[in-house]
């Protein structure tokens, strides 16, 4: 069969209201991927940021995939939290990019959004803080949002066996 | 080991030149590195030293820019690419009061295409749980600090920690790889631009 090695970073993140940022990260797989080693979710630390403009967040990503058939290609879900200067958490957002499929090093900037929620969401989230979430399961068409940063990861993707199968990637 | 022998074993072989060659930290007066690399069970280092120190660099008149010119170098050989090397960056220096103090931690991969690299390490400290904390921590000189420094090349247990990152060191490599086609790898050829 088929392998994929996931080897790379979430390098740093960078949001427009100030804070300290964190961020959770799970990798979706379809079915007929299997997780041969490593974590498919987890969550960085918190980087406060007071001299340099982006968070630097570190949190290295490795997983080895095993795979029969190349639909559902893997991808990784963001999700960023900030911190406020009270020690809050609030959700800052959501991205979703998906794993390269060419082998080698890719540099992959993921654009963050978040639900705006109405206008009584919004003067809430001006004046008090906290923020709109998404519900487990959600349905996000037509969903007022707003871009709220940029999330860096790089990704080294190692393939092994696509030649033997006549995959080119 | 010959290298004949290694191939027998279904092994590649990754070669690290690297070199720490400056940094940037902008409230600090003095920094040393220490270098240590961290990888996944199936790899074994050949050759090299795992562990290097460079000399202290004093903050110059001219900004914020302290040169280490440490060289590092390290031959691996691995059968399974998972958890590809990682080295561990940890910076440390006096205070005004003379005290040792970490000045910061990074961490960086080592590039899984053969060439020559660049690579930006932000290090960061961890903060005070408490303002207290920084208080005490800033007048006797005892800064929070990690244990074992090379927990920031895993992902378990980070969500814990709160950092602050105070500077950034500029580190090159030049990787060579051999016999990963033989293990029935695609090839390495993309690269960061």
């Amino acid at each position: 069969m088929a392998e994929v090695f996931i080897i790379g970073e979430i390098y740093s993140a960078h949001c427009n209201e100030e804070g300290g940022l964190a961020c959770k990260w799970n990798l979706k797989l379809a079915g007929g991927w299997r997780v041969l080693e490593g974590h498919t979710e987890g969550q960085s630390q918190v980087d406060v940021a007071s001299i340099f403009e982006e968070s630097y967040l570190a949190h290295p990503i490795d997983v080895h995939l095993i795979t029969k058939t190349l639909q559902g290609w893997p991808q990784i879900h963001l999700q960023l939290w900030q911190y406020d200067t009270y020690g809050r958490m609030q959700c800052a957002g959501y991205g979703s990019v998906f794993v390269p499929s060419q082998a080698g090093e890719h540099k992959v900037e993921c654009p963050i959004w978040r639900p705006c929620g109405g206008l009584r969401e919004r003067i809430l989230h001006r004046f008090v803080g906290g923020s709109v979430q998404l519900s487990a399961d959600p349905a996000t068409a037509r969903v007022p949002t707003i871009a709220s940063g940029t999330v860096k990861l790089r990704l080294s993707i190692i393939t092994r066996n696509f030649d033997r199968f006549g995959i080119v990637a | 080991m010959t290298y004949e022998s290694l191939n027998q074993k279904a092994q590649f072989v990754l070669i690290l030149n690297a070199h720490v060659s400056h940094g940037v930290f902008p409230s600090t007066s003095n920094v040393c590195v220490k270098v240590d690399v961290v990888h996944g069970p199936d790899w074994t280092v050949l050759a090299g030293q795992r562990q290097a120190v460079s000399a202290t660099s004093v903050r110059s008149d001219q900004g914020h820019k302290f040169v280490f010119d440490l060289p590092y170098h390290l031959t691996f050989s691995s059968t399974n690419p998972f958890r590809w090397p990682q080295l561990v960056i940890s910076c440390y220096g006096t205070d005004f009061l003379g005290h040792d103090v970490s000045q910061g931690y990074g961490c960086v991969r080592v590039p899984t295409t053969p060439g020559s690299h660049t690579r930006e390490v932000a290090c960061f400290t961890p903060e005070p749980s408490s303002m207290f904390q920084s208080v005490v921590g800033f007048l006797w000189g005892r800064r929070p600090e990690f244990v074992e420094p090379t927990i920031i090349a895993s992902a378990e247990g980070r969500h814990v920690t709160r950092v602050n990152t105070n500077g950034k060191i500029t580190i090159n490599m030049d990787v060579i790889l051999k016999d990963t086609k033989r293990q029935g790898f695609g090839k390495f050829i993309r690269r960061f631009v």
